[in-house]
């Protein structure tokens, strides 16, 4: 084991994560088009809710992982940051630790549930009668995927912190500062001659 | 009984910084297997699938996305310039213009750090140019970026409708008023301030007509948008979430026509909701198991009895309420503090005969005061974090004017309830 499988972790989740977020814009289109035609054209194709409700279901499972390893899981820190550095890792392992055991425990159950409807060939109660095996197994994927990352993540820290680099450990597992998450949310990628008031304005100041 | 033992651990875990999602669930299995005599925990699988294909819960993604959008395709930043024209001349200058743009993307987006961030990013370099009190301007933008969770579309209100099954096209309409009521209590309170001391505002500025009248098109594109999403809403065309899906496609052509869309920028545009969306849905979806376990051991009725056992009228009830927020509102984050209190208090309120819309509102208003007061309010570290010198006590000191206007607001809404109620009996 070594920590070098993280950064191939997080690309592989952020790859899913595009995938998460192109389901939400093709839910988009079909949520309009089905708006569009039922009021201007009073058709309805029906199950365009159906369909995008389960689009969310896969999309959110598919970006949890991403999430992970942007450190975006919300962690109260008011005692955190004023922990001497020790307790910090005590607290970083545990918090892996009980988010891994809660989704161990979700995933198991949530195949259950694939597995279920797998078996007895359960519809839904919808004119579409949707196999609801089909999302409910991109959706135990999506689980099942964070799962092992939360996993690695937690396997990795303590790697480090056996191998005595507090520092590692602390980049892999600690609480996320405030500083990355401003630079994550104004990360800004327009080109546009926009009348910008200053120069100066455009990245935040960040170095 | 169950109160202290669920207060206990829930407070415990969450002080150990364990992911607020994980603490929700543990909790939710410690009291299934101390105060049920069935084993809960193996419905995790159902409840979870159900709440994740929850039609009404597409709604927050789909606002996200839309936020992002509008906000990476740069036209924050062409709102601020333009509103800058038509608002700067007047005591208080440029700081006006950071209420006011806060507040349009407040009805465009839901997200108050991404606004908040974006605004610091555009107007604190213009602070230092022109001069204006530092304290002042920051708090402006801090206060000015928690309306967006009052203003229509907000990801905060349909949370609330969600965990209280209230209809979220009312939450919605009711509000918008409160929350205009708010943005100009907010400008006047700037307003008040520079002109007694006018060394608080910068050097002032004036646009001419040809400047102001040009900028007009900047503004259109956000007003459009608001158009769309809240008038299909109120007409009934829409749901929410067909109304942000709606949003996202013209929000999109409107990056496009800024010529802003590029593979970089869906990727980060995706990223980025992805990153808040994963975040919230995760919480989400521990908070509705954690309720199935509240409901199945009777938590709420027992509560209500409680709370009618003490005899205090609805009104102190209200009180104390409002007390009990202001106080975790110190201390805890605002989407966790909602998920956390919002499944207890909001069931015994209605049992007192308060509207559970009107509540809705209320609570709206407390978690805005939440992510402005020390030591642990949100907008105020984000507008730090992007300033990066001097010290936040400056941010925080320079905020609390906006608190008291807050404040103001929680007392009229008691006092004139139609003010939420006035738009929201239109609609389903």
């Amino acid at each position: 084991m070594n920590t070098s499988i993280i950064p191939a972790a997080h690309r592989v989740s952020r790859i899913a994560a595009w995938a998460g977020g192109g389901i939400l814009l093709l839910t988009s289109v079909l949520i309009t088009v089905e708006v569009i035609l039922r009021k201007v054209f009073t058709i309805s194709m029906g199950g365009a809710d159906e369909i995008s409700s389960y689009a969310m279901a896969v999309s959110c499972s598919f970006g949890f992982a991403f999430a992970l390893f942007q450190k975006a899981h919300i962690r109260i820190d008011v005692v955190y940051n004023k922990c001497p550095r020790m307790l910090k890792h005590v607290l970083d392992i545990a918090s892996l630790a009980f988010l891994g055991a809660y989704m161990a425990v979700l995933s198991y159950f949530g195949f259950k549930v694939f597995w279920v409807s797998f078996t007895k060939g359960t519809t839904a109660n919808t004119p579409l009668h949707t196999p609801l095996w089909i999302p409910q197994l991109a959706w135990t994927i999506g689980l099942w995927g964070f799962t092992l990352a939360i996993v690695l993540l937690l396997s990795a820290t303590l790697f480090s912190l056996l191998k005595k680099d507090a520092q590692t450990a602390a980049a892999l597992a600690g609480a996320a500062t405030l500083k990355e998450e401003i630079q994550k949310e104004t990360a800004d990628t327009s080109d546009t001659d926009a009348p910008a008031p200053q120069e100066s304005s455009e990245s935040g100041g960040t170095p | 009984m169950i109160v202290t033992v669920t207060l206990g651990i829930l407070l415990s875990l969450l002080l150990l910084s364990i992911p607020v999602a994980a603490a929700l669930i543990i909790l939710g299995f410690s009291i299934g297997q101390i105060f049920s005599d069935f084993p809960l925990y193996r419905a995790i699988g159902e409840i979870s699938w159900s709440a994740s294909t929850d039609f009404i819960l597409l709604a927050i993604p789909l606002f996200v996305l839309l936020g992002e959008i509008l906000l990476r395709a740069g036209i924050a930043k062409r709102t601020y310039t333009a509103l800058a024209r038509w608002l700067a001349w007047l005591p208080g200058g440029l700081m006006h213009a950071n209420i006011a743009t806060s507040a349009m993307f407040a009805a465009t987006s839901g997200s108050s750090v991404a606004t908040a961030a974006t605004i610091t990013t555009v107007a604190l370099p213009e602070a230092e140019r022109y001069r204006y009190r530092e304290s002042l301007f920051a708090g402006s933008i801090a206060a000015g970026g928690t309306l967006g969770i009052l203003i229509p579309p907000s990801i905060n209100l349909i949370v609330y409708g969600f965990l209280t099954n209230t209809s979220i096209p009312q939450l919605f309409m009711a509000g918008i008023v409160p929350g205009i009521i708010l943005t100009l209590l907010f400008m006047a309170c700037i307003f008040a301030i520079c002109l007694f001391k006018p060394e608080y505002g910068g050097v002032r500025q004036e646009a001419t007509r040809a400047e102001r009248l040009s900028s007009l098109a900047d503004l259109v594109p956000v007003l459009l948008i608001f158009a769309v999403v809240i008038g299909s809403i109120y007409t009934g065309i829409a749901t929410p979430t067909e109304s942000a899906a709606l949003g996202v496609l013209f929000s999109l052509g409107l990056a496009w026509q800024n010529r802003a869309v590029s593979l970089d920028f869906i990727k980060q545009v995706l990223e980025g909701t992805m990153r808040t969306t994963a975040m919230i849905m995760l919480i989400l979806v521990a908070a509705n198991f954690l309720n199935f376990i509240l409901d199945s051991i009777g938590l709420a009725e027992q509560l209500t009895e409680f709370v009618n056992n003490l005899g205090l009228s609805p009104f102190k009830t209200l009180m104390v309420i409002i007390l009990l927020y202001i106080v975790l509102g110190f201390f805890v984050e605002t989407l966790s503090l909602m998920v956390i209190t919002i499944p207890i208090v909001a069931p015994v309120m209605t049992g007192l005969g308060f509207d559970p819309v009107w509540f809705g509102v209320l609570i709206i208003l407390l978690i805005e005061m939440a992510l402005i007061t020390p030591p642990v309010g949100l907008n105020l570290y984000v507008v730090q974090g992007v300033r990066q010198r001097g010290s936040i006590s400056d941010i925080m000191k320079g905020s609390m004017p906006f608190v008291g206007m807050i404040a103001l607001m929680v007392l009229l809404l008691i006092l004139f309830p139609d003010m939420a109620l006035v738009f929201s009996q239109y609609v389903d």
